[in-house]
């Protein structure tokens, strides 16, 4: 039963340490990315269906990871220098092979004085006259792999910390003159002093500016202009334009109170009739009552909310006690209050947001790139040199190259072996 | 600058297709030349021919960069912001990396089918003229606007070229035509495009969440575009896993990359299938 389980943990082991599985994944995610895009909402790249293949491709890197250390570490270190005969008999288009007119102990030193030239890391070996020099450039670009999966790993890591530790509020209105809290444990309240949106002749937008002053506990932190592309960042919350729409500036009079006046923001649109007219609402909780507040129609000419208009409903405890036309400029009596329609405004729409696995994210992007070049343009190149004397006063050198298939082979060893032979040649 | 404009992308439709064609007289030709003199080196008309063909490709980089300098002049920014801008540079993409793999490993045909796709670009382009307008507030940030999109072009004219090569392949491995480089090579040049287009395209991902990151608060919204730049990422990605890790070779690899290619132009195209953030 014992072995029947280890049996099992090292079939799993090996099936996440498969590059197959890994590229099976690959293409599986692939398909359901584009599955997502085409066929399903966004809320699909949030289920199971498309976690599971992520969370899997995450243990087979982990695995892949680890089971290749061994390898990497045996790179790193150099492996064997003295190779059997066997090795030099190849045939393979990977190795060269050439007489010159040295001494094998001078000419292993001239051959290492090349390489070392040339990048490579040189050990050497001696065996009945015959020397042996082992080679390799680039090693440590080996742990790029390394580096690159490392990122991935961080980049799930982000995700988890920002899910859990950050917040994201995508709808966050401050009418002009108004000031709201951000709440989530911030302590911070933001208060819109100007919005501004511009265009082109052309109708084309140009600019949506929001003039801002940021209090923390009440303190004012810092005063600043947000626009796409330019949020503004505090201690790590941050806030981006996003949208913006109409708002009322409305005064109530009540007996014995001092005058209020408050922006109230339209964001919700009410499609009746035809009209498509602004939505706004409000709680006076000193009067103990709510408010919902109906602008003029924005796509047609409304007959029942004119322009310069504001339609009022007035609520009591869930109980609609009345509704009123409010003329701008004009205070209305309503339910023991005056209401007054000072001015359109307008109010701005922020996407509020902390994320602290955001820092996570870009060092993990620098460490993916980094990673990706190490491995594909620091090729690890293994040299591998026998040298051994000759009857005839000469040394016979056999180099042999062991490098990714795709690298120019043949060149690198031309080039070695031309370095050494003009070495050779300048050395009487 | 309008006029000019209008003509250098004019005139690099012409010269381009020129390329194409005597290309197309320079293999006739080379092939009638074997026939009757094997084994002789590549007669003078021949090689004027070729001359030609390459001096057509040369016009063509210069005419397009023309189109792209002048435009970039009207609108005070790169030739980044619509599809019409996007389509001269993937051509301009293509063309300059068909060039440099054409030197690099001395073959034709790969810079012929490359010719060919950014010629099918350069007519998209025409048609789909844009006058030249000034950015919305979202496009407004050039530096990252310009990496961002540049980094699109650059590889995915580099991939082109790895598309045409696993084109070729496929033709080669079914044909074994003396006229078409070797299979070894192809897959080479297949590798050697992936090596370069790849970088590349992990950089538009990340720099387009860095941007979306400081645009919209957020590094990545599943945006259909996002979503197709990830596919095509993904489908390299595992190319390059295979063939490194798995020593996939040929005809597998091949058709991997004519998938990335479809990849690409999905994503280049997916504007016109899906709604999202990205108006090209």
């Amino acid at each position: 039963m014992a072995k029947s389980i280890s049996e099992n943990i090292k079939w799993l082991w090996n099936l996440f340490a498969s590059m197959k599985l890994a590229v099976i994944l690959l293409l599986i995610i692939t398909s359901l990315s584009l599955f997502g895009t085409f066929f399903a909402p966004v809320a699909f790249f949030h289920t199971g269906w498309f976690l599971v293949p992520g969370f899997l491709l995450m243990l087979n890197i982990l695995v892949c990871s680890f089971n290749r250390w061994q390898r990497i570490k045996t790179l790193l270190q150099g492996g064997k220098v003295r190779q059997p005969e066997a090795f030099w008999s190849s045939t393979e288009g990977n190795s060269m092979m050439t007489d010159l007119p040295c001494m094998t102990a001078s000419l292993a030193a001239m051959t290492s004085d090349v390489l070392k030239k040339r990048g490579y890391r040189v050990r050497s070996e001696s065996c009945s006259e015959i020397v042996y020099l082992a080679a390799d450039k680039n090693r440590y670009f080996k742990l790029g792999t390394y580096v690159s999966h490392l990122s991935l790993v961080l980049f799930v890591l982000a995700f988890l910390i920002g899910s859990a530790f950050g917040f994201r509020d995508t709808g966050f209105i401050v009418a002009e003159q108004e000031t709201r809290f951000v709440g989530h444990d911030t302590g911070l309240s933001l208060n819109l002093l100007s919005f501004t949106d511009a265009y082109y002749e052309d109708q084309t937008p140009m600019d949506y500016r929001s003039e801002v002053v940021l209090y923390k506990n009440g303190q004012l932190v810092k005063q600043a202009v947000i626009r796409v592309n330019h949020p503004l960042n505090y201690e790590g919350t941050r806030f981006y334009q996003s949208f913006f729409g109409p708002a009322v500036r409305i005064k109530f009079r009540q007996a014995s109170q001092d005058d209020l006046t408050i922006s109230v923001a339209l964001p919700a649109v009410s499609a009746s009739q035809g009209y498509q007219r602004p939505v706004g609402s409000l709680v006076l909780e000193s009067a103990g009552l709510s408010f919902r507040f109906i602008g003029s129609a924005v796509n047609a000419t409304d007959k029942i909310v004119p322009k310069d208009q504001l339609a009022v409903e007035i609520w009591q405890k869930n109980t609609q006690t009345g509704i009123h036309i409010l003329e701008k400029g004009k205070p209305a009596k309503a339910s023991g209050i005056e209401i007054t329609y000072l001015e359109d405004i307008q109010f701005s729409g922020f996407q509020v947001s902390r994320d602290p696995g955001n820092t996570l994210i870009w060092i993990a992007s620098s460490l993916f790139v980094l990673g990706m070049i190490a491995v594909l343009f620091f090729v690890h190149l293994q040299l591998w040199i026998q040298i051994k004397p000759l009857p005839t006063g000469k040394s016979r050198i056999y180099l042999r190259l062991a490098a990714p298939r795709g690298f120019s082979q043949a060149e690198e060893m031309t080039r070695t072996l031309e370095a050494i032979k003009r070495t050779v040649e300048s050395h009487p | 600058m309008a006029d000019l404009e209008n003509l250098s992308l004019t005139l690099s439709l012409v010269t381009i297709l020129m390329s194409m064609i005597l290309s197309v007289i320079a293999f006739i030709n080379q092939q009638r030349s074997a026939r009757t003199q094997s084994g002789h080196a590549v007669s003078g008309p021949l090689m004027l021919w070729n001359r030609a063909a390459i001096a057509m490709v040369v016009a063509t980089v210069l005419l397009i960069t023309l189109t792209i300098v002048s435009r970039a002049v009207q609108t005070k920014h790169g030739p980044f912001s619509n599809m019409y801008e996007f389509a001269i540079s993937f051509a301009w993409g293509i063309v300059v990396a068909g060039f440099i793999f054409r030197w690099r490993y001395k073959t034709d045909s790969i810079l012929n089918i490359g010719l060919f796709i950014a010629l099918l670009l350069l007519i998209f382009a025409r048609v789909k003229y844009a006058v030249p307008n000034p950015l919305v507030p979202a496009l407004q940030q050039s530096t990252l606007l310009s990496i961002h999109v540049a980094s699109a072009g650059v590889a995915y004219g580099t991939l082109t070229i790895g598309f045409g090569s696993a084109i070729m392949y496929l033709v080669q491995k079914r044909r074994n035509a003396p006229w078409l480089p070797e299979l070894e090579l192809l897959d080479n040049i297949s590798y050697r495009a992936v090596v370069i287009g790849f970088p590349f395209l992990t950089l538009v991902i990340l720099l387009g969440a860095l941007w979306a990151d400081i645009a919209w608060g957020r590094y990545w919204g599943w945006d259909p575009k996002e979503t197709a730049s990830l596919v095509t990422w993904l489908i390299y990605a595992a190319y390059l896993h295979a063939r490194v890790m798995r020593g996939w070779r040929g005809i597998r690899s091949a058709w991997l990359l004519i998938i990335g290619f479809a990849a690409i132009l999905l994503t280049f195209f997916g504007n016109y299938i899906f709604t999202g953030l990205h108006a090209y």
